[in-house]
């Protein structure tokens, strides 16, 4: 049709108008060739996975470890899958963390080997030390914890524990692989007498995670809590979905659903952070709400010091929807870790006109990870306090 | 069910719940002395022109029994010197002592229980076998085997091994030289003896060995295969506690591997340790191979006619993930080459294969003074030849000298082919080697050796006894001039200690470019010391502009000081 009328003027404006969109169309073409042409030569230059070794497994099946591997003989090796099948065997915590490796040994074939290297630990810890400093520091903490590594060969970790005191529980968690993630399932009865509640009964949870990119994980969990709080009986199926993401985005999102089986309204629970790094800075932002005036107040978010919601300088507070940041500047001198840290931003009820808490620690690195010693000021408020724990305020999602 | 089925079911339950009590502790058979060879069960010893020879017969547990039986004279003192080698025996100080105890604490805690969830259960019952035997049936309790067969993941030695075959060989058949080189083993020595195994699985084999090993270092099998390993530093990435001792995989290769492939494939896929190079030879194709492995890695190296390891990756896969630890591997290399290419091509035989391993002539053999270690050196313990395509094992007798030397101690040739088929004891060895006469250069390079261990012990005044009888005779003795030098200087006689270390720097030829660059330094450091600023700059430069091929730990050391100091006299 246009080329009928190329003589109109308005033909030929319209084909001068066509003109570079041709060119546009196959340019992109060359590019899309060229670069199809560019992976087909990258891919080419992988080499051909020729055969794969599983070493060091006493107990543990070797099926077990192979479902775990994004990879299989007669699939192109990829750098990738190093860290990818390094983060899947790390997740069922099933082997010791040393030696734990994925080896690739190139054959005279041209093709590749790759050795996964594994271990299992003694049934009962992984690492003495770690056993005696870790049940050390539960007991001061009101708490005990028996950990069972895949006792019986059949794939199953077995996890203990109890505490007293404030928070008083009995609880069993098991784990096991289940084709590319890992399967849990746990019961706790609680007794946890709150600044704020009185919670009591029994939590049954199920989860399914995997690592489904060498960059990012997906999580599925239901849980189900029958129970009181204060007083009031309560049974409450809670199933949730999490994301997490370590590049390029260091992060997590979680989204919950809660179902009341009785007279409250169901509501809504999502939050997420996110973390960055630079040089010896390290930011957090994270944000949530809880969408339903009736939710329980057990399924609330938590302010406070290490392992809620880092306000360092003030005491625990109960909070339905929050923005908070964490800026932590690390100063690390071998072993010790100076830190100053400013936490801040906006909760709901109770910061709505905006929070700043500063504050300065110590961290030290042992075996065992990071013990922290924080003190936090709210300037506003006039508070301080003190702040010990493992780990940091900032700690990545996973 | 039936009351029939009943009692089939009960009958099953008390079998396998009584099975351990009824069994009861495994008999212990009497030794017994007949025509000069100890008998104990199906197993029994001979010693042969100074050599102990022991065969072992039937499951695990019994032949584990009857080496504890033969081999064991006096296990107490067997006992002590496993504990004279356990890290932290020399522990002098209280707080090293209680160092040490939380440190084998751990060890019993941490590495024990690996090892024996990686070891075959057949070689644990071998182990309490031992143990039974040895202590008369008293005890079998093997924590202290499991560690003797696993010290050699910790302790790290350094060992040369060759084959040759086909064109390089007399008559086409394949030899293999081997030289055990461990100096914290040295004490050990004498026990050593040649273990012929006849197992119930597997097939026949023979190893040298230690009492209340089960694993072992050297060894050959019935089918044809012989298997010798040399240690090779490997990165510590690549080295791991938690895996099978490689002595037990050695032992296991043996045993049920018929040709270089099977014996690859279970190297392949067996959890290891460190990193080493392992001659493997087939006599009936005949083949050898290097098998050079880390931890986690495996390469193989081939090559015609000959082939030879030292104490480092050759494999061009492999030479990134070697770590420093031991000198002179590249001057063995170069001395194999040398030896087989040059000087023996075609006319290898046991008796020359023999005198591969005495080899004490630095690359080129020039200037034949130089005192230096070759192939052969003074943490030499053990020295063996194997044919196997004849089935004959020639080990080096070793007394009980505090330095064994023992590739230049006398060679006891033993027909193992024919014991595998017989099952009896020879009446005779195959023959001898003579011992090495202890006169001429020969004569002067032991002590010249003999005091280079010394030093390393601390024995100070004897070991410059020594280097003075050397230097009286062979007053441009490298390595003497060398270590003489260092010991003044050491002592604080700087000026004395200057004039052998100029003597030695003048030499024209330095057989090991390592002792040059150390050579070099101290001179440097003495020469700093005397305020001769500027001589001690040129010989800082002179050290820095070495190059070694070798992988000495201590060489980054020197090059660090050098470079420090050359610029700065205060470090």
């Amino acid at each position: 049709m246009l080329q009928g009328t190329g003589t109109t003027p308005g033909a030929n404006s319209g084909r001068a108008g066509d003109y570079p969109v041709k060119k546009l169309l196959i340019g992109l073409i060359c590019i899309l060739c060229l670069g199809t042409a560019f992976m087909t030569v990258q891919a080419a230059e992988e080499p051909i996975i020729e055969e794969i070794i599983i070493l060091g497994l006493t107990r543990t099946s070797e099926q077990m470890v192979q479902q775990q591997l994004p990879f299989a003989v007669g699939d192109r090796w990829h750098e990738e899958y190093r860290a990818w099948t390094l983060q899947r065997l790390r997740m069922t915590d099933k082997f010791s963390p040393a030696p734990l490796r994925v080896i690739t040994d190139p054959l005279p074939t041209g093709g590749v080997r790759v050795t996964v290297r594994v271990s299992d630990p003694a049934v009962w810890y992984k690492d003495p030390i770690e056993l005696v400093a870790s049940s050390g520091i539960s007991l001061i903490f009101g708490q005990v914890n028996l950990p069972l590594y895949n006792p019986g060969g059949l794939g199953q970790n077995f996890y203990l524990s109890g505490s007293w005191g404030s928070y008083q529980h009995l609880g069993l968690r098991i784990t096991r692989p289940v084709g590319p993630g890992v399967l849990t399932l746990r019961g706790r009865h609680i007794d946890y007498q709150s600044p704020f509640y009185h919670e009591q009964g029994l939590k049954l949870a199920g989860d399914y995670k995997s690592w489904l990119h060498p960059n990012w994980r997906l999580e599925a969990s239901t849980e189900f809590w029958r129970g009181a709080l204060d007083g009031g009986d309560m049974q409450i199926l809670f199933p949730q979905l999490a994301a997490y993401s370590n590049d390029p985005l260091r992060g997590e999102v979680k989204m919950g659903l809660g179902i009341p089986l009785g007279d409250i309204s169901p509501f809504f629970r999502v939050h997420s952070q996110v973390m960055g790094e630079y040089g010896p800075l390290i930011g957090l932002l994270r944000g949530g709400t809880v969408i339903g005036d009736e939710a329980p107040l057990n399924y609330l978010f938590h302010t406070g010091h290490f392992g809620l919601l880092p306000l360092r300088g003030q005491g625990l507070e109960l909070t339905r929807d929050y923005l908070l940041t964490t800026v932590e500047l690390h100063w690390q001198q071998g072993q010790l870790i100076p830190i100053l840290f400013l936490d801040g931003g906006f909760y709901r009820p109770g910061g709505e006109g905006g929070v700043i808490n500063i504050g300065a620690g110590l961290g030290v690195e042992t075996p065992m990870g990071v013990i922290r010693l924080d003190l936090g000021w709210n300037p506003l408020r006039g508070t301080t306090a003190f702040n010990f724990g493992f780990g940091h305020s900032f700690q990545p999602p996973f | 069910m039936g009351p029939l089925g009943k009692r089939w079911v009960l009958l099953l339950i008390f079998l396998l719940f009584s099975g351990p009590v009824l069994a009861g502790p495994p008999e212990i058979p009497e030794i017994i002395k007949e025509d000069g060879v100890w008998y104990a069960g199906s197993g029994w010893r001979v010693d042969l022109d100074g050599l102990r020879v022991g065969f072992f017969k039937g499951t695990p547990l019994e032949m584990g029994i009857q080496n504890g039986l033969l081999m064991m004279d006096d296990p107490d003192e067997m006992y002590e010197k496993m504990q004279e080698m356990m890290p932290g025996a020399g522990a002098e100080t209280r707080l090293e002592r209680l160092e040490w105890f939380f440190k084998n604490l751990y060890a019993r805690l941490q590495f024990f229980p690996a090892f024996l969830r990686h070891i075959p259960g057949e070689y644990v019952e071998e182990m309490q076998g031992f143990v039974l035997g040895a202590s008369r049936g008293e005890d079998d309790d093997y924590s202290d085997i499991l560690f003797s067969n696993a010290y050699q993941d910790l302790e790290i030695a350094a060992c040369s091994a060759f084959a040759a075959w086909g064109e390089a060989t007399v008559d086409g058949e394949l030899y293999v030289g081997r030289n055990l080189d461990h100096g914290a083993m040295l004490e050990l020595a004498e026990t050593q003896y040649l273990g012929i195994y006849k197992p119930d699985e597997g097939y026949p084999f023979a190893v040298h060995n230690y009492p209340s090993f089960v694993g072992t270092m050297s060894g050959m099998n019935e089918p044809g295969l012989t298997l010798t390993s040399n240690y090779s530093m490997a990165k510590r990435s690549e080295i791991t506690i938690d895996g099978l001792p490689y002595m037990l995989m050695m032992r296991h290769v043996l045993q049920n591997a018929a040709t270089i492939e099977e014996a690859l494939e279970i190297i392949k896929n067996t959890p290891r340790t460190i990193g080493l190079t392992l001659l493997l030879t087939d006599a009936r194709t005949p083949e050898a191979v290097v098998v050079e492995l880390t931890a986690d890695r495996v390469q193989v190296r081939e090559q015609e006619n000959y082939i030879y390891a030292a104490n480092r990756f050759l494999h061009p896969e492999m030479i990134e993930f070697q770590s420093t630890g031991w000198l002179a591997s590249a001057l063995r290399e170069e001395r194999f080459e040398e030896l087989i290419r040059d000087k023996y091509w075609g006319q290898i035989d046991h008796i020359v294969s023999a005198d591969i391993m005495r080899d004490r002539m630095p690359p080129g053999e020039q200037p034949p003074h130089s005192m230096g270690s070759g192939i052969n050196n003074e943490v030499n313990l053990a020295a063996m030849v194997m044919v196997p395509a004849r089935g004959e094992f020639w080990l080096s007798v070793v007394d009980d000298s505090p330095i064994p030397f023992a590739a230049d101690n006398h060679f006891v040739g033993v027909g193992v082919g024919e014991i595998w088929a017989t099952g009896e004891p020879p009446r005779q060895s195959l023959g001898t080697l003579p011992a090495t006469p202890r006169e001429g250069y020969e004569k002067y390079w032991f002590k010249a050796r003999r005091a280079v261990l010394l030093v390393g012990r601390g024995e100070l005044e004897q070991a410059q006894e020594l280097l003075q009888e050397v230097l009286a005779v062979y007053p441009e003795a490298e390595q003497a001039l060398l270590l003489k030098g260092r010991l003044l200087v050491r002592q604080g006689q700087l000026e004395q200690g200057r004039e052998y270390l100029e003597r030695y720097v003048q030499l024209e030829v330095h057989s090991d470019p390592f002792y040059l660059l150390e050579g070099k330094f101290w001179l440097a450091v003495v020469y700093d010391q005397l305020d001769q600023r500027e001589l001690a700059v040129e010989y800082y430069t002179r050290a820095l502009q070495v190059e070694v091929e070798d992988l000495p730990e201590a060489e980054a050391g020197y090059r660090y000081f050098a470079a420090g100091d050359r610029n700065n006299p205060w470090g």
